[in-house]
Parts: structure tokens; C-alpha cells; sequence
């Protein structure tokens, strides 16, 4: 009867670990990146947002070093006085890593330029959305895994051995699943596919068709998020809330989706 | 809010009181007392929210009503004003009847439009105004009843008004009533104070007097302010006002009119003008009298006093109010309108950098000093090596005083600025500025410190974004897992515990002692062994294992015939092998076989302990 509880167990952690294999990831194009570098040092951002582009055209980036271009694309976006473009990138940016305090700063610098409301208010709800967001998909899988595991070691003791304390040990290892659950939840909750911000100073007329002479369904204010679900190529199709889907010029909004840009 | 909830518990514990009275313990009466207290406040909530609303005197309408003069010959026409501001829509309902006295017809409504300036603040007013004529058939008092106006569908009382109507206005020559400080000319915001004088030739023996004056308090556009503060060294005696109320004025030394001694007294008041336009001063009137024949004294003869009255009338006077002018007006106007003078003083002339000075500046003159704004340093660019920590004031009638914590955070720093005051200086009517004198100080550098102002080279400190990132990540990125996994995997744990825990449940709880104790039978066999040096009890424990494992009584073993056991048991060959060679053991430990050294060596336990294993290996 044991043999068949460890073995169960021991399946679920090896179908886990093939789910979770790691994949190595063909080299950045680094030297590339210290071209930019150099550009901008030299205070040639537009040379060095030209060459971060094209660093991020490389297929199988991984999401640490996009978001750190993403970054540097920010940055060189303010230089240029760029502010709303520069809190599109950062907004991108913590989109695949959500704990680097930098982009955190200069998202808030920039949001506070344009004049927008910060990302982090810092009250109670912004601060809960921020620790439930801080992990990324694959660090909150890793969370996620670990409280599985824990669980299942928990149940096999409650049923081989039974009592009180195998007892606790399961609550107490559903409780920590269901936190780490919660951040990888959240994670994807920020990975909202399609998603973009609206940079333009003047907001973004909502159109009730991809023209300029349809009616003007309402506003969106500079810094509104909101969900692409179509595409032309000089317009694309939002969604705010739980309004309907209206269209809006292109050049007003920024695309936070990793695989859009 | 704390207020109310503070009501609401003093209620509750007099209810609680109450419930006690009548026989309720304590226990009962907390919730008598709530219900009771949830009514009582409720009750007086409601009866209270009315009266307790908060009113806003400055958006309903004034009504008002004055006489052109107090006192009138028989024969002569005294006028009846009323006047409704802040609407415009507004209508007489009805004229009063009053036996004896003759009204025309109202004239009316006359409506003004103008813009006031209260205290630097501004805003536009409406006014309207109906004027009624009236004229005595007889002498004596007349009590004119209140108005009735409909003002914004509502209506609006005026209050009663008193005129006297005597044959002969005589006296003038026997009295002095005079007005000083009325001016002909004022500009809105500019106060001034009206003196009244009057009194009488003292050989008449007069003893009473009354002043009629029926602007009292019913002017519009005319605001009381605070005045000058009574002498304590001046007498102080109480006339009459309008014949209902008595007021006190201050009495003078005797003064000589006409080449006669007179008794004098003064009455003063401070105004100031609050809109632009006329303002009215309607005739007033000083009545001064003796009596000439007592009356009677007692029930049965009450016949009044006769009475011999003095009149000296006061012609009526207008004032012209005169706008602020807007050309010229600075940006920084403070709002005060007259004559000022500033003086300036320190606590202290010597200090560090950052330490702090207090300056007192104080504004005094002929003015509006209640009203004006005080200047702010802070954003008086002459002040930008200075921080302002904070200011106090004290406004008189006559001066404003400031105190204005300053702290220069400069070494640089060799006085301080003079503070300037806009005002509009209505002697030579334009506006002016008002400055103190820069008072020289000494500042001293903090020893050991960079200073509180910006480092040299530097400007100022500001907010910049953090810098790129040159570091190219090189982690291996996992994949991340759909998201179903999390409680597929769930829901997959929990079949499977389900599952083993109904298998394992089969053969019995394992949680019960009978299965802890087989569980435990190994190591609580090592140690007892390892404990004890007694073969008697080491026996005791090894039967005792043999139990616990076997599930039985400890003494289930002594004497038992192991291939019978097997046969019960179904027991393999290899578990009968085993447990005999443990009993074995067992026997001749028994049999005293062993020898002393033996006894104690530690290998001779670990014979025991090996064929203990061999028994659990065997599946026992």
C-alpha cells in the first residue's frame, strides 16, 4: 500500500518536472546591446532606440532580457522627451519582470511627468496587487509546484500514518498552495494578452468604425489600459471594462504585449 | 460625529439609570437602555435636525425698513423705506393702516444693481428699494405695524417702526445735537467713525433724554466694525435710544454754547462702507425733557406726569461710496483701503544659518487693519535665502500685527528685506506700497556643515530616471505551465490521497494505539535495551516486542507454541524460522546461560536487536 502512495506521488512530481522543463534560449545579441549602450552614453538616443529595436526583433529572447531592453527603451524614450512612450516601455517592462525597483521608479517618474495618476498609490489595494503580481508566470509555477509538493507529502503522511498532526500538516499545506496559487493567478492576471496604454497627450477618440469622420463614441484619458481585440493597419479595436468594443487610431496607444512589439 | 455619538451614550446610560428605577437588574437594563436611548435619540434628532440646520445668513435676503426721520412736526412728511437685498424678486404686499397717520401710495420697486468689496473679497449685489409717504393728523406716537414683503414666493416681515409726531419742534435753541466724522465721500472698505454730540443748557434741569435716530442699524451697506475701546477713565450714563432701548454714551466736561454751561455727552461708532452708491442718513432727532407737574401717586390717582420736551433735529445727510479703482490695481493688492504705516522689529540680529528670527511687523494707520491679507515672504522672490516656518497675527481695530518665523539658510544673507503691503491710499487716492525697513543681521555658517542651500555648482537637487541596464541577462527561461495545471494537479492529489487512505483504512486505523504501538516496537525495544541491566526485564521487553508487533497482550508470548501460531496465522516458513530463533534467544536469556561478561558487552545486544530485525523482515 505504501509503494502505491510513493508512487503516485513520485509520478505527479516527474509529470510536474517534464511540464516545467527548462529550455536553454539562444544567446542576445549582446554586442548589438553594447553598441546601443555606447549611442547613448554618446547622447545619440535615437541611434540607441533603433538598436534596442532591433535587439528585440531576436527570436527566443528570454523575458529577462526583453524586459530589460524594454527598459533601456524607456529611458531612451524620456531622453528624448518622450514621457507618455517612456511609461509605455516601463509599463512593458514590469509586465515580465515585476520586481525590478528601477523600472518601478522611473514608471512612476514618467507617469508623474505626464501627468497621469502613479501605478502604485500606495494604499492598501495597489499595495495587495503589487505583492500578488510581483512573481513572474514561471517563478509563481515554481511557488505553485513547491506548495503541491508539500501538499502531497502532507496527504501521505495523513493517510498512511493518520492523526492530528498529518491532519494540520494538510491544512497548513493546502493554505500555502492556495497563496501560492494566488501569485500565479496573479501573474497571469498581468499578462493580459493584447493589452496596451494610451500614450497620446490628448486621449484617444473611441470611433464606432476605423475612420476618422465615424462618431466619436466617447474619450479615453492618456495612461487608460485597455484590450486589443482586432487589428487594421492604422487602427485597432479596443475594449474598455465592460464597454463595447470601440476603434482607436494606432499612433495613440502602446502596445505592453511582449509578442506585439 | 464624535458629538453625536457621545449624545447618543449619555442617553443610553440616563435610560440605563431609569430602567434601574424600576426594578431591572443590570443585566436587563443595558437593553432597556439601548432601545430607550435609540428612541429618546432618534425622537430628539428629529425634533432637533430642523432647528439645528445651519442656516447662511449671507444667501437670504435682507429686508429692511427705516423712517426718513424719528421725530416730525405735526403738519410736516416723514417717508417710509423698505428695502429687500440679494433678490429680485420681490413685492409690497400690503400697506399698513395706521388711525392718525396718512399714507400715500408706494412708490416702487426701485432696483440697484452694485459690487461690494468686503475684506479684499468681492461680489456683486441686487437691491430693491419702495419709498411711502406719510404725513400726522395729530401729535402723539405712532406704532407703525411690520410690513409684509414676498421675497423668492415667500414672505418676510419688516419689524414695527416707531414715529413722533410733536406741534411744535422747539428746543433748538435750548440744545446742541451735532454729527462729526460723517464724511461726504468714502471708498468701499474705508472705515470711519461717526461721533454724535449733544446736550443741553444745564439751568433747564433736564432729566431725560432719548436720541431718535432711525438709521440705527438699518442702513444698507453700512457694516459696524470694531472701534476704538472705551476710556476707562470717561463717565459712562445711559440714555435712551428710540425710545425702546437704552444705550450708553460717554459724558463730557461742561462745555459753553451760546455763553452758557452745557451738559455734553458723546456717542461714538465705527462703519464701513461695503458697497458702492449713496449712502441715506435719515433726519435724526434729540428729544430732552423735564417734568413741569408730577402726577398722581397710588391707585386712585393716576394722573401721568406733565411733561415739557426739547427737539433738535439733525438734518438728513448722504455719503457718497466711491469703487476701488481696477486701473493700476497690483497683483498682490491686499485688499486694505486707507492710510498705513509699517514698523518693523527682531527678536534677534545674530544667528546661525537655519536658526530662527521672529519678525514682527506691524501695520497701524486709519484703515481697514481687521481686514487687509498680509503679505507672504515666502513668495516674495527677496526672500529666497529664507525659509518661513510660520506666521501668527493679532488684529485690532487701529493695527495688524504679524510674527513671521523666518530662518536664513545662507551665510550670505546680511538683512532682512523690506516686506512690502499693496494698499489703496484713499488721502491721495491711488494705490501705494507699504514697506518696512531691511533690518541688517548677522549670519553665521554652520561649523562642520555644507549649508542648507544648494551646493555650489549644483543648482538645485531634482528627480531623474534611473539609468539604463547594460548587463544582458543570460538566465535559461522556463517554460510557463498552462494554466490548468495548478488544479488539475489539485484535484489529482486529492484522488489519489482519497484513494490510499481508503486502502490503508481497510486494515484498521493507523492512527489507533494498537498501530502506533506496532509501529514504535523496534525502537522502543533498542531503548530498553540500551537502558536496562537487568536479563529479567530485558526478557520482559523482548516478549513485549513480540506482542506489540503480533498485536496482542504483552504475556501472549510466554510459553507459546510458535508452530500452532503459524498455523492461526497463515505465517510463512521464514517468519517461524525467525521467531524461533528469537525466542531462542529469549529462552536462554531466561536460562541464565549468559555470562557476566557477556551480559554487559554491547554486541550481545545487538544480537538481540538483529533478531528482532530478523522477525520484522520475516513480516511479523
Amino acid at each position: 500500500m505504501k509503494n502505491i502512495g510513493l508512487q503516485g506521488v513520485g509520478g505527479l512530481l516527474v509529470l510536474l518536472a517534464l511540464l516545467s522543463v527548462s529550455s536553454a534560449t539562444p544567446a542576445a545579441p549582446f554586442g548589438q546591446s553594447d553598441e546601443a549602450a555606447t549611442a547613448y552614453r554618446a547622447g545619440d538616443y535615437s541611434r540607441a532606440a533603433e538598436l534596442w529595436s532591433s535587439a528585440l526583433e531576436a527570436d527566443g529572447l528570454p523575458a529577462a532580457e526583453r524586459a530589460r531592453l524594454y527598459h533601456n527603451q524607456g529611458n531612451a524614450a524620456w531622453r528624448r522627451g518622450r514621457v507618455a512612450e517612456a511609461a509605455g516601455w516601463y509599463s512593458a517592462s514590469l509586465r515580465l519582470r515585476p520586481r525590478s525597483a528601477d523600472t518601478w521608479a522611473n514608471l512612476e517618474l514618467a507617469r508623474a511627468s505626464a501627468g497621469w495618476d502613479p501605478q502604485d498609490s500606495g494604499d492598501l489595494r495597489d499595495t495587495l496587487g503589487r505583492v500578488c503580481t510581483s512573481l513572474t508566470a514561471s517563478e509563481a509555477d515554481g511557488a505553485a509546484l513547491l506548495g503541491l509538493v508539500l501538499l502531497a507529502l502532507a496527504l501521505l503522511g495523513e493517510a498512511l500514518r493518520g492523526g492530528v498532526g498529518w491532519r494540520r500538516a494538510s491544512y497548513a499545506a493546502v493554505l500555502l498552495l492556495a497563496m501560492s496559487s494566488a501569485w500565479a493567478y496573479g501573474s497571469r492576471l498581468r499578462e493580459v494578452p493584447g493589452e496596451c496604454l494610451v500614450t497620446s497627450d490628448d486621449g484617444a477618440s473611441l470611433r464606432s468604425e476605423p475612420r476618422r469622420e465615424a462618431i466619436s463614441l466617447g474619450r479615453l484619458d492618456p495612461g487608460t489600459r485597455a484590450v486589443i481585440v482586432d487589428e487594421l493597419p492604422n487602427w485597432v479595436r479596443l475594449r474598455v471594462d465592460d464597454a463595447p468594443a470601440s476603434w482607436v487610431e494606432r499612433a495613440k496607444i502602446f502596445h505592453l504585449d511582449s509578442s506585439s512589439q | 460625529m464624535k458629538i453625536v455619538t457621545e449624545l447618543f451614550f449619555s442617553r443610553a446610560r440616563r435610560c440605563a439609570g431609569v430602567a434601574s428605577l424600576f426594578g431591572a437588574s443590570w443585566s436587563m437594563a443595558l437593553p432597556v437602555s439601548l432601545v430607550l436611548a435609540t428612541v429618546a435619540f432618534l425622537t430628539s434628532a428629529t425634533v432637533a435636525a430642523p432647528l439645528a440646520r445651519p442656516s447662511s445668513p449671507q444667501d437670504q435676503p435682507k429686508v429692511r425698513a427705516w423712517l426718513s426721520a424719528g421725530v416730525v412736526k405735526l403738519g410736516g412728511q416723514v417717508v417710509l423705506n423698505v428695502e429687500v437685498e440679494g433678490t429680485e424678486r420681490g413685492r409690497l404686499l400690503s400697506v399698513p393702516e395706521v388711525p392718525g397717520l396718512a399714507m400715500g401710495r408706494p412708490q416702487g420697486p426701485h432696483v440697484q444693481r452694485s459690487f461690494q468689496l468686503l475684506g479684499g473679497r468681492s461680489r456683486n449685489s441686487i437691491t430693491l428699494s419702495w419709498s411711502l409717504a406719510m404725513r400726522p393728523s395729530r401729535a402723539g406716537e405712532f406704532t407703525i405695524p411690520p410690513l409684509k414683503v414676498e421675497v423668492d414666493g415667500r414672505e418676510v416681515t419688516t419689524e414695527a417702526l416707531l414715529l413722533k409726531a410733536v406741534e411744535d419742534l422747539k428746543g433748538a435753541e435750548l440744545g446742541v445735537f451735532e454729527v462729526r466724522g460723517l464724511p461726504e465721500q468714502v471708498y468701499e472698505g474705508q472705515p470711519f467713525e461717526l461721533e454724535l454730540r449733544f446736550g443741553w443748557d444745564r439751568s433747564l434741569g433736564i432729566d431725560r433724554a432719548n436720541l431718535i435716530l432711525p438709521w440705527w442699524g438699518s442702513i444698507p451697506g453700512l457694516l459696524e466694525v470694531e472701534g476704538q475701546p472705551a476710556s476707562l477713565a470717561a463717565r459712562y450714563v445711559e440714555i435712551r435710544l428710540n425710545t425702546r432701548q437704552n444705550i450708553r454714551v460717554e459724558e463730557l466736561p461742561p462745555e459753553e454754547v451760546r455763553g452758557r454751561p452745557y451738559r455734553m455727552f458723546r456717542l461714538r461708532r465705527r462703519y464701513m462702507a461695503t458697497r458702492t452708491g449713496e449712502l441715506a442718513w435719515p433726519g435724526s432727532t434729540f428729544e430732552f425733557g423735564r417734568v413741569t407737574e408730577r402726577g398722581g401717586i397710588g391707585f386712585f390717582d393716576a394722573r401721568p406726569d406733565k411733561v415739557e420736551n426739547f427737539y433738535v433735529p439733525l438734518p438728513e445727510r448722504t455719503s457718497a461710496v466711491r469703487p476701488i479703482p481696477k486701473e493700476g490695481r497690483p497683483f498682490d493688492y491686499s485688499g486694505a483701503v486707507g492710510t498705513f504705516q509699517a514698523a518693523v522689529s527682531t527678536d534677534r540680529r545674530d544667528v546661525d544659518e537655519g536658526e530662527s528670527i521672529k519678525v514682527t511687523v506691524t501695520w497701524s494707520g486709519d484703515g481697514n487693519c481687521e481686514f487687509f491679507t498680509v503679505p507672504d515672504p515666502s513668495r516674495l522672490a527677496s526672500f529666497s535665502d529664507f525659509r518661513l516656518y510660520g506666521t501668527s497675527e493679532r488684529r485690532r481695530w487701529d493695527s495688524t500685527r504679524v510674527v513671521f518665523d523666518l530662518a536664513p539658510i545662507s551665510s550670505g544673507v546680511t538683512e532682512i528685506p523690506s516686506i512690502p503691503l499693496e494698499i489703496f491710499d484713499t488721502t491721495r487716492e491711488r494705490f501705494t506700497s507699504v514697506l518696512t525697513e531691511a533690518v541688517p543681521i548677522r549670519v553665521r555658517a554652520l561649523a562642520g556643515a555644507g549649508g542648507l542651500e544648494a551646493a555650489p555648482g549644483t543648482s538645485s537637487h531634482g528627480l531623474d530616471i534611473r539609468d539604463i541596464q547594460t548587463t544582458p541577462v543570460t538566465v535559461l527561461e522556463r517554460h510557463a505551465l498552462p494554466a490548468f495545471w495548478t488544479p488539475a494537479s489539485f484535484g489529482f492529489l486529492l484522488v489519489c490521497w482519497f484513494g490510499g487512505r481508503t486502502l490503508v483504512r481497510r486494515r484498521g486505523d493507523p492512527a489507533a494505539p494498537a498501530a502506533r504501538r506496532r509501529r514504535r516496537a523496534r525502537r522502543v525495544l533498542a531503548r530498553e535495551l540500551r537502558r536496562s541491566t537487568d536479563p529479567a526485564q530485558r526478557t520482559r521487553q523482548l516478549y513485549a516486542f513480540l506482542a506489540a508487533r503480533s498485536g496482542e497482550a504483552p504475556g501472549a508470548w510466554l510459553g507459546r507454541a510458535v508452530d500452532e501460531w503459524a498455523e492461526d496465522n497463515c505465517a510463512g516458513q521464514e517468519l517461524v524460522e525467525a521467531i524461533g530463533e528469537f525466542l531462542l534467544l529469549v529462552t536462554n536469556l531466561e536460562a541464565g546461560v549468559w555470562s557476566a561478561r557477556q551480559l554487559g558487552s554491547e554486541v550481545d545486544k545487538r544480537d538481540l536487536l538483529r533478531a528482532a530485525d530478523r522477525v520484522l523482515g520475516a513480516g511479523l
